[in-house]
């Protein structure tokens, strides 16, 4: 009985993580997606006027 | 400044989590009749409370988005909506994981677990109606109608194990004049929940400012195509 209670007890734990981590990658993943558009639409902007778009500072202190 | 903050907050929230998973492994007795399962309940309560503050912040942020029409109400009520659904699947499936060893059964069609289904089933058909819907008015305005309407259902499954007999135990928490549970067992508990209600803090104001960020580059691309 006391095997098969701790088995239940760490499924149960795992399961619990497991979920709020799939939370925590979809985030990163919609994070992900929001940079990949920034890009897409920085590359439009530079198409369209045949000069670099302008970067913010934050980008600009990182390089 | 605001990242700064929602970092501590996440690191708050991992460090309470830490402290009780030690607490509740190694200074709480097992239970007397259950024996160490008994451990689920130390998430699978935490969880569900936090699933029904996320559907009171998506109830409140729905009816701020229909009567003053602002779209950062809309991004706090899909925010909430997606806690709520989290954690709801949390409390589903740890209560299954404890009812199996317990009970002898993984579910039963009782007030408690039916309306618990049918209120995170009808939170999933929020996300998907947002789906669906292409223009960001009508997504916002359909999909805080569909909130408003199911919050109700939440309170239910507050009430069900008062106003029916159900497999599902009866209030034991202090909070609801149970007083089934020993001294010192129930502190970890709330504990458990401020640390899950900080995480979802976190998780709603990320969301709400990814919300921003995509209705701006919408706006951004809406412009560039038109010129």
């Amino acid at each position: 009985m006391d095997n098969v209670n701790l088995q239940f007890l760490f499924y149960g734990y795992a399961v619990a993580w497991l979920i709020v981590a799939g939370l925590v990658v979809a985030l990163i993943r919609r994070e992900k997606s929001l940079h990949d558009q920034v890009k897409q639409l920085r590359r439009l902007v530079e198409e369209r006027d045949g000069a670099p778009a302008p970067r913010r500072d934050a980008e600009v202190r990182r390089t | 400044m605001r990242a700064k903050i929602l970092i501590a907050v996440t690191l708050l929230s991992g460090l309470l989590i830490a402290r009780n998973l030690h607490v509740i492994m190694t200074q709480l007795p097992d239970e007397l009749n259950q024996g160490a399962v008994y451990r689920i309940i130390y998430f699978h309560v935490p969880a569900a409370f936090t699933a029904m503050v996320g559907a009171l912040v998506s109830f409140v942020a729905s009816i701020l988005y229909l009567t003053r029409k602002e779209m950062r109400y809309d991004a706090m009520a899909v925010a909430g909506t997606e806690v709520a659904l989290t954690f709801g699947a949390v409390n589903l499936v740890t209560g299954m994981l404890w009812a199996r060893p317990i009970w002898g059964i993984w579910w039963t069609w009782d007030a408690r677990l039916t309306s618990m289904l049918v209120i995170w089933l009808m939170y999933a058909g929020y996300l998907m109606l947002r789906k669906a819907v292409d223009d960001p008015t009508s997504r916002a305005r359909n999909a805080a109608v569909l909130s408003v309407f199911t919050f109700p259902g939440t309170l239910f499954v507050w009430k069900a194990i008062e106003w029916f007999r159900t497999q599902h135990p009866g209030p034991v928490l202090s909070i609801r004049n149970g007083g089934g549970m020993a001294a010192g067992m129930e502190g970890p508990l709330y504990l458990n929940f401020l640390a899950l209600a900080l995480l979802s803090a976190v998780v709603i104001a990320m969301r709400m400012r990814q919300e921003q960020a995509q209705r701006e580059l919408d706006g951004i691309r809406q412009s560039l195509y038109a010129a």
